[in-house]
């Protein structure tokens, strides 16, 4: 008798501790549990986020200066309370189970973190290319929400997307109330949460977005690992360039009825072209952002730069040309140095370069070290861009 | 100022004829000032006597030479011609249809040309009608400007239909104002199926430009808008006695359906050339007409053609000169700065008109 | 040649036909001729088709039926400028067009004689200028046509279908809107040209007292599209032109040459004057105020006017009363107090 019932108090005495053990954690909420992988931006200057026991504060920076722009997210983990303190700031309950995307760049940046599955709704399936993603769309667990067009003026269809019942909708905002869709969304009763990955000016700086969207799903481990790879890979193959003394001369862009649009010289594009080891031509010093220029200045400045970088909205030589006769002049024209990045461009115009590209900025540098220095990368194949035939 | 003879026969028509070749060598000369300026004044500076070189086939910087002649010159020709045809077709309308606040687009000619763009631009992913254009040998930039040409003349070819059935002008006003409807209506649909980079393309062909234009498509430009002066020309009788209105330009032997199809296929060539080749430019066609009436002070055609292509060609160059600001890269859009100088002009027309109590005069 | 009528119409049928079948036939069986040098008027009441036959007659209208001889020729065969040399038309369509002068309008008339330009050789020069002397508008050629005033305008145009030289010239209610001087003056000038150049002038017009003095035809038409012609004295002699326009209570008057304005009748009376123009006067007023002059019969009272050098005396004789008026407007007031049966003058 006294044998049982000291084994039967050991028992109970190591489950009781166990169950003290479990519950203490769980009553207690030791952060060092709830958020043990942290994200902090280095590139990305667009958000910012706190993490706190059991919450986080996201804050969006608007990049303008625009005050009305700026949003604060707090992400509460489920199950647990609101904290006060934070009037203005929009509530979510992550991590997220149900979201619904309203751009072709949110989806690689959720795929990556494997979080596919969330996603139930999307506007303009037809372009995405992601396998695991389209897979879903055919199966019906995917529905398009909107007119799947690209323009500023995307028509969603309301009712199906308030029946859907996401725990959010990533949007993109221009701080322009006709356009902008976040409005009409709250005003639905929905919760949007913007995302302005577009904004940033460096490379590195777009693809760090992956750790925005990681903290709403708890996924910072991935996400870090994710841009650590990304991040190393780019300067891997930055390295290979500086050493090279040669610059090849580049521009980009075409002319749109005596305008030419010309990415500023603190631009993405043109970081990118720099790091890549070429001389980007069109850029105006004293503009931030893009400059418009006319036909012939733009001709005066790159007549005769080696490369032709982006042909804009014409897809093969035929089309440059249908546009206008005299992109014949340039150099890069006739000595058939033409590249464009639409090498993955779905049937429906879908291009994946401003898909996973976003969150492959090591691979578009890549391509375009590939394009100016050849002999650096022997044996890679060109991704995103391909040559454009001029002959 | 008015040289005011009143000898017998007080002919103070004849007078104003003869005060306008007096002064035509003057507009004549203003009008090669200002095609030189055009020619000078860009984005890039090209110092003077460069120039110089240029012309007379000196030695100079190789990008200057190609700016020159295959940037400048072509857009200077093309905007002496569009803002002449523009003029033209202006005065044709507004007297055609008494009604000095027409335009050179009121038969819809510039719509089917749009169309016809739109169809070529925003379709291209669905049947890639630039290819099928392409196939049938058209050199490469003339695929959009044949789609406008094409589009022009289906409505061209609807309109003279109609008005050989129908008597009333009225009645072609409506159907052309239907015509710009019904294409802007299509233009929409295409522009609902289409992708964001063609429509870009698009918008920024209505935006107009006299830059497009290359030496290989200035020959047919040239061709289309020529035969419209030469018409225009040879209408210039009937069109005085259009003055009147048309059943005192019957009684006085004009031979009414002949004279409206005339015009129309005038007007036709001139409109549809200029939107073929620059887009749908706004204002000129409505304006010049009367700064030309109040410059020579008269109402006779013999004058005023002559008077529009020039001062036409005069008001394009400039409005030339000034959207590609003078000293900066910016270009800004042509309708924008034709719109500046033809919304004063229209309300002063208006203005002008019930001063003397009676509304609008032509 | 001289006697051939530059204007003839055989079973001429006019009305409105719609795009399938619908007619509407407002007159047929019209059978006009018109001589040259002669001015005819074309009057009828409202709606009677006026318009609808100038516009046949010119051929802004396509006929229903009949035809239509033109200076000997088929009208239908003569091409458009052939047309015009012939007969030029003079509208009521408003002319709006601003910097034109009178001398441009008028030389527009010109149209069928020029080159394709429509250049002025000096002939044409004078027949514009002589055009516009003959109207009276000659000081006026170089006034803009939208600053003119309704009756120079008029002028201008009548001037313009006479430049064109035709041998026919047709005016659509050329006097419309035109005040009494002016009527009579145009229907002046349409004499002269008339007379002076032998051309011949149809014209449309409501001015009956006008037409029946300077017509040289009267084409009446009436409701039913019936047409009557002839010379304006035989057509009101025998009571035809009378009975054309007479309604309720409005007649015309052949011995006066005028329609009469009825008013009740409240009485006679018999006048003594030897100055025929106040005689005339004094009847016109009290017939205005209802008194008629007793032919015969017991009048109600006599009126005779004593006129003497500078001035005029009215002697009202009433039953056994009399008074006197130094003028129209005090004897019209006495007479307004005076009751028939048994008033009292004072």
């Amino acid at each position: 008798m006294p044998q049982k019932f000291m084994k039967k108090t050991k028992y109970a005495l190591i489950v009781s501790v166990a169950v003290i053990l479990c519950l203490s954690s769980i009553v207690l909420g030791d952060s060092e549990y709830l958020f043990k992988d942290k994200v902090f931006p280095e590139y990305a200057k667009g958000f910012t986020v706190e993490y706190h026991d059991t919450y986080k504060v996201v804050n969006l920076i608007d990049p303008w200066g625009r005050a009305t722009e700026n949003y604060t997210y707090l992400l509460v983990q489920r199950g647990e309370k609101i904290p006060p303190g934070y009037p203005n700031a929009r509530v979510f309950f992550i991590p997220l189970q149900k979201v619904v995307t309203l751009s072709t760049v949110h989806i690689p940046f959720i795929s990556t973190l494997n979080e596919t599955q969330s996603i139930v709704g999307h506007n303009g399936v037809n372009l995405v290319q992601d396998e695991d993603f389209c897979k879903r769309v055919r199966q019906g667990d995917i529905v398009e929400i909107g007119s799947g067009e690209l323009s500023m003026n995307t028509l969603l269809k309301m009712e199906k997307l308030i029946e859907l019942d996401p725990d959010a909708v990533f949007c993109v905002a221009n701080g322009n109330k006709e356009y902008d869709n976040h409005y009409k969304l709250q005003e639905a009763g929905l919760k949007p949460v913007i995302t302005a990955e577009w904004m940033e000016e460096s490379p590195l700086g777009r693809a760090e977005w992956i750790k925005f969207f990681s903290v709403f799903y708890n996924k910072e481990k991935i996400a870090n690992q994710v841009f650590d790879r990304i991040k190393n890979n780019y300067f891997e193959i930055k390295e290979k360039v500086r050493n090279c003394s040669q610059k090849p001369t580049l521009f980009s862009g075409i002319d749109y009825q005596g305008s030419w649009y010309a990415p500023g010289e603190n631009s993405y594009v043109a970081a990118l072209f720099a790091d890549a080891g070429g001389t980007y031509v069109l850029g105006d010093d004293t503009n931030r952002g893009d400059t418009i220029l006319d036909f012939e200045s733009v001709y005066e400045k790159a007549h005769a730069a080696d490369y032709w970088i982006n042909i804009g909205y014409a897809d093969n030589i035929d089309e440059l040309l249908a546009l206008d006769q005299r992109y014949q002049k340039f150099k890069a024209f006739q000595d058939n140095r033409i590249y464009h990045y639409n090498a993955r461009v779905n049937e429906h115009g879908g291009n994946d370069y401003w898909q996973s590209g976003i969150i492959k900025p090591d691979v578009i540098l890549a391509d375009l070290v590939k394009i100016l220095h050849p002999d650096l990368l022997p044996n890679y194949t060109l991704y995103y861009y391909q040559h454009i035939n001029a002959t | 100022m008015e040289v005011s003879t009143m000898d017998m026969d007080g002919d103070k028509n004849g007078d104003s004829f003869k005060r306008f070749l007096v002064f035509l060598p003057v507009i004549i000369g203003i009008l090669a000032f200002i095609f030189m300026l055009d020619l000078i004044i860009g984005s890039v500076t090209i110092p003077v006597d460069a120039f110089v070189k240029i012309i007379t086939g000196g030695q100079v910087k190789e990008t200057w030479m190609h700016i020159f002649w295959d940037w400048r010159m072509p857009k200077a020709i093309t905007a002496l011609l569009a803002g002449g045809s523009l003029a033209l077709s202006g005065l044709l309308m507004q007297t055609f249809f008494r009604n000095p606040l027409a335009d050179p687009y009121i038969l819809g000619i510039s719509s089917g040309a749009s169309l016809g763009v739109a169809f070529v631009m925003l379709s291209a992913g669905i049947f890639s009608a630039g290819t099928i254009l392409g196939s049938f040998g058209f050199v490469g930039d003339m695929s959009i400007s044949l789609a406008a040409i094409i589009g022009a003349f289906m409505v061209l070819l609807l309109i003279i239909v109609i008005s050989a059935k129908i008597q009333s002008n009225i009645t072609i006003l409506v159907l052309g104002i239907m015509v710009a409807y019904m294409s802007s209506a299509m233009v929409t649909i295409l522009l609902q199926f289409s992708d964001q980079s063609a429509m870009h393309a698009y918008s920024f062909w209505t935006f107009g430009s006299f830059s497009g234009v290359t030496w290989s498509q200035l020959p047919i430009m040239t061709t289309l808008l020529c035969m419209g002066y030469i018409l225009s020309i040879c209408l210039v009788k009937p069109l005085n006695a259009l003055l009147l209105g048309e059943q005192y330009a019957e009684s006085m032997g004009m031979n009414y359906r002949r004279i409206r199809h005339g015009i129309i296929i005038t007007t036709a060539f001139m409109a549809g050339g200029v939107t073929a080749f620059c887009g749908p430019i706004g204002f000129l066609g409505i304006a010049i007409p009367h700064f030309c009436r109040s410059i020579f002070v008269t109402a006779d055609h013999r004058i005023l053609v002559p008077g529009c292509i020039l001062l036409g060609g005069i008001i394009a160059l400039l409005t030339d000169i000034i959207s590609h600001l003078p000293g900066t890269d910016i270009v800004l859009p042509l309708n924008a700065i034709t719109a500046l100088f033809g919304a004063p002009v229209v309300i002063w027309v208006i203005l002008r008109g019930t001063r003397f109590g009676r509304g609008v005069i032509s | 040649m001289k006697n051939v009528p530059i204007l003839r119409c055989n079973d001429l049928a006019i009305g409105y036909k719609n795009q399938k079948s619908t007619l509407k036939e407002i007159s047929k069986d019209l059978n006009l001729s018109l001589n040259r040098g002669e001015l005819v008027c074309l009057v009828g009441p409202n709606g009677a088709g006026k318009s609808t036959l100038i516009r046949t007659l010119t051929g802004i209208q396509p006929s229903l039926g009949g035809e239509i001889w033109l200076a000997g020729k088929n009208i239908n065969e003569l091409s458009s400028e052939e047309k015009a040399k012939r007969m030029s038309v003079v509208l009521t369509t408003p002319v709006t067009t601003g910097y034109m002068t009178a001398f441009d309008i008028v030389a527009l008339g010109r149209f069928p004689y020029t080159n394709w330009a429509g250049r002025l050789t000096p002939a044409d020069r004078q027949v514009v200028m002589t055009a516009l002397a003959t109207v009276g508008a000659a000081n006026v050629s170089h006034q803009y046509i939208h600053e003119m005033s309704d009756g120079e305008r008029q002028k201008v145009m009548i001037a313009r279908a006479l430049a064109q030289e035709p041998e026919l010239m047709v005016l659509d209610e050329p006097t419309a809107f035109l005040d009494l001087p002016h009527k009579i003056e145009t229907m002046r000038i349409l004499r002269h040209i008339a007379q002076k150049t032998g051309k011949s002038i149809l014209l449309s017009t409501h001015d009956l007292n006008l037409a029946i003095r300077c017509a040289d035809q009267l084409w009446i038409m009436n409701r039913s599209g019936s047409m009557i012609t002839g010379t304006p004295e035989d057509l009101v002699i025998s009571g035809i032109f009378g009975s054309a326009f007479e309604i309720d209570g409005v007649y015309f008057d052949p011995y006066r040459g005028e329609f009469s304005i009825p008013v009740a009748k409240r009485g006679t009376f018999h006048i003594i004057g030897s100055d025929p123009m106040y005689r005339l006067w004094t009847v016109y007023a009290l017939e205005r105020i209802g008194y008629v002059q007793a032919n015969g019969a017991d009048p109600d009272f006599v009126i005779r006017i004593h006129k003497s050098q500078n001035e005029a005396i009215w002697q009202i004789l009433h039953q056994n009363d009399h008074a006197t008026c130094c003028n129209i407007q005090q004897l019209v007031e006495k007479i307004s107090t005076l009751q028939v049966s048994g008033g009292d003058l004072n």
